[in-house]
């Protein structure tokens, strides 16, 4: 048995003398991870009221004349783009995994480039580039004498929209799709090659069921992304159920229809969630044991080579490298007037609210996510996973649910204290940046939750059971291990609200601009040159973090995986 | 008794049907070397996990030098229970060199006493030459003392091994046993120790309880 002064040297040298928490965790994180549920949670609880009031002025004629044309256009749309992206996508991942060419690292690291480009950016650009007075056909006409085709006539809208979406949602496929052949056991490929039927045999009947699950999640995203778009579909004059959001609110001023049209949007979003859920129940494939060879790349030889080369560089070109083009050659028309004081402002706006947000959500996403792993809870870790709907969630539809709980919040403030001035959330940036926050919470959520499922629980349990608490543990252990997760969920949410269109169009304050919405407004007033500078901003800066992502991500490879 | 654990119930939630242990009791006195034998997933590591609070027994309670640790409506928390805990995978802090990861427990001791703590733990583990080095630059033996270095450091009331041996390659093993054996003999804090290999228990612990 210890004696006092053993005691005493204890005490003194790490252990407390001991605090009892009651069975139910109840302390900061557990708090920090239900004030972030409750503020993801609460635009899509607001936006639910909807289902109760009474239709706008315009609602029976939408229903009656516009709604059908509202579902063919948006299922076409979302549906092509989806089949685009899904076969550019997994083709260039099975290229890039299964062999070996001349280029092959530059494709590995530009194939990702497209996902900086917003597709609403990459539309602008094409008409730039093809459309009747655009670079190409000018150049044709004026330089070789061809004579002028007027492709933007001869090809229909929905087919130049579910272009624009393939070229620069693809990588989402692609990345996936990649990273799932790259953790592949080589003994399954070389089994399928010894048994015969050659390449074509091989990725038909072991790959492509193999890859399945992880480009249909690749797939998921790219249809989100379509069904949340508004630039594209407005551009090309589109009726879908943003566009037609947008038109009920702003056009016809029917705040109630716009709404009623959001809940028939969540509808089609919670369809396409469920669908991947139950795919991802039916099939989901693992290597059965940690001492498999790793998927070695072979050297592609001849035509194969050829073949790969000539794909991946059309992809790549299509998707980033004729934007791009396009975007620069408009700058150096542009150059003298394009630097003002208001894209300044903008830019430093933007800046701002990316930086802010970015900060905001890992912050709450951190909190949510060790007291989820700490903690537990039947309730709450469930409720956690509802918060990340945001992401899915499109971001007119969201913009609704935010607008309609800060007035509420507003006008509850006003009715009980006289001096509250009016408005005053509900016409601040306060308002976008908790938006922006509760949209892309998901992001910054799942990138803290791989992190902490990397390294485990060994190191806050050994941590612990030397004497230190869960926050000291969170700061002096946790943390320096989270790092990467952290950058790298951070950029994430950064690059895309750099990128975002609607929230920043319908929630930024009055008289102030975003990047992306100066972007809107120059092709508005028809003088597509003038969004090259604001436009290559937004590129550059999401294509920066993008190469800096996957560079950072081959480097950390020294954390020990649990 | 120093430790007194009266019919324990745990199952992993979700799980309750199939209880992991069911009513297990257990006693060690002070500066005992107690040994838990039994084939895997018997509940050896669980029980380790009850007792330096890791985990929250359904029924039961756990008793830790005359003090309620674990029982109904009340759970210590780890920190607060004076117990180190060298785990299977040893759990070394990969950020953190050798030295730092033992000075890691001793936090309310100032910086005089605690380099003076630290080498007195380097010196007893034989680590010294090691100590600027990180966890993935050491071999799993070192790795193992580096670990028993740090669980020893602040001078826990009770020391659980769980499966030190399992990571280490047979000529290694007899090595090391005879080494923790003696490191134990010295130290003289109770101790227990879990593992599926009757061999290493013989050689480290004075009584062996099965849990089949």
């Amino acid at each position: 048995m210890p004696g006092p002064a053993g005691k005493a040297s204890r005490a003194k040298a790490g252990f407390r003398a001991g605090r009892v928490w009651p069975l139910p965790a109840c302390n900061g994180w557990a708090a920090t991870r239900a004030l972030s549920i409750c503020c993801a949670l609460l635009p899509l609880l607001a936006l639910t009221g909807g289902l109760f009031s009474s239709p706008g002025p315009y609602w029976e004629y939408v229903r009656d004349h516009l709604l059908r044309a509202y579902f063919t256009e948006t299922f076409l749309v979302t549906a092509g783009a989806g089949l685009g992206a899904l076969l550019l996508g997994v083709s260039l991942a099975w290229a890039i995994s299964m062999y070996d060419f001349s280029g092959k690292k530059f494709f590995e690291a530009a194939l990702v480039l497209p996902l900086a480009i917003p597709p609403y950016i990459a539309a602008y650009a094409y008409e730039g580039l093809l459309g009747y007075t655009g670079s190409l056909q000018s150049f044709l006409r004026n330089s070789l004498g061809l004579r002028p085709f007027a492709l933007s006539e001869q090809i229909p809208a929905q087919a130049w929209a579910i272009w624009i979406f393939s070229v620069t949602l693809f990588p989402y496929v692609y990345i996936l799709t990649r990273t799932f052949l790259r953790h592949q056991s080589a003994a399954l490929f070389e089994n399928a090659l010894l048994l015969g039927g050659g390449s074509g045999r091989l990725f038909l009947r072991v790959g492509l069921p193999l890859l399945w699950p992880s480009a249909a999640a690749g797939l998921i995203l790219v249809c989100l992304e379509t069904l949340n778009d508004f630039g594209v579909a407005s551009y090309y004059g589109l009726n879908t159920f943003t566009t037609a959001i947008f038109a009920a609110w702003f056009g016809m001023g029917d705040a109630d229809t716009a709404v009623k049209l959001a809940l028939i949007l969540l509808t089609l979003v919670f369809m396409i969630l469920l669908a991947r859920k139950a795919a991802h129940k039916s099939r989901r494939y693992h290597i059965v044991s940690s001492r498999e060879k790793r998927l070695l790349p072979r050297r592609a030889q001849g035509a194969r080579r050829s073949g790969i080369i000539l794909l991946c560089s059309l992809a790549w070109l299509a998707g980033f490298a004729a934007p791009v083009s396009q975007l620069l050659y408009w700058l150096r028309l542009s150059w003298k007037g394009a630097f003002t004081v208001e894209l300044a402002q903008a830019a430093l706006y933007t800046l701002g609210l990316a930086g802010g947000a970015a900060l905001l959500i890992m912050t709450a996403a951190t909190g949510t996510a060790n007291a989820n792993r700490l903690f537990g809870g039947r309730v709450i870790s469930p409720l956690s996973q509802g918060a990340c709907l945001g992401y899915a969630i499109p971001s007119a539809v969201l913009a609704i649910g935010v607008i309609s709980l800060f007035i509420w919040v507003d006008n509850i403030l006003a009715s009980l204290l006289t001096a509250w001035p009016a408005r005053f959330f509900s016409m601040g940036s306060g308002m976008l940046l908790f938006a922006y926050s509760a949209r892309f919470f998901s992001i910054g959520y799942q990138a803290v939750e791989a992190g902490f499922a990397k390294t485990g629980l060994i190191y806050t349990e050994a941590s612990r059971s030397l004497g230190r608490g869960v926050s000291a543990t969170f700061f002096l252990v946790d943390l320096p291990l989270l790092r990467h997760a952290l950058i790298s969920g951070s950029a994430l949410v950064f690059i895309d609200i750099l990128k975002e269109l609607p929230l920043s169009l319908l929630l930024r304050p009055f008289n102030t601009e975003t990047l992306s919405t100066t972007v809107y407004h120059f092709v508005k007033n028809e003088v597509l040159e003038e969004t090259a500078l604001p436009s290559l901003l937004i590129i550059s800066a999401g294509a920066l973090f993008l190469l800096f992502m996957q560079a950072w991500g081959k480097e950390a490879r020294h954390v020990p995986e649990n | 008794m120093f430790l007194k654990i009266d019919s324990v119930f745990f199952a992993y939630p979700g799980k309750a049907a199939s209880r992991i242990l069911d009513g297990y009791s257990l006693d060690l006195a002070a500066g005992e070397r107690l040994g838990i034998a039994g084939p895997s997933g018997r509940g050896k590591s669980t029980l380790l996990r009850l007792i330096a609070g890791l985990e929250h027994p359904l029924a039961g309670s756990i008793t830790l030098d005359g003090r309620l640790v674990s029982g109904p409506g009340r759970h210590v928390n780890p920190e607060d229970r004076q117990i180190g805990m060298v785990f299977q995978d040893y759990g070394l802090f990969p950020h953190m060199t050798v030295a730092e990861n033992i000075a890691y427990g001793l936090h309310r001791l100032k910086g005089k006493e605690r380099r003076s703590q630290v080498e007195a733990m380097l010196e007893l583990t034989r680590m010294r030459d090691l100590a600027a080095r990180y966890p993935y630059e050491i071999s799993g033996g070192q790795q193992q003392r580096a670990a028993i270095a740090r669980a020893l450091a602040p001078r826990p009331k009770l020391l659980l091994f769980d499966e030190p041996m399992s990571n280490l390659d047979a000529a290694l093993k007899s090595e090391i046993r005879a080494e923790l054996a003696e490191l134990m003999r010295a130290n003289g804090a109770a101790c227990i120790f879990v593992s599926h290999d009757l061999d290493d228990l013989r050689a480290l612990c004075a009584r062996i309880e099965r849990l089949d």
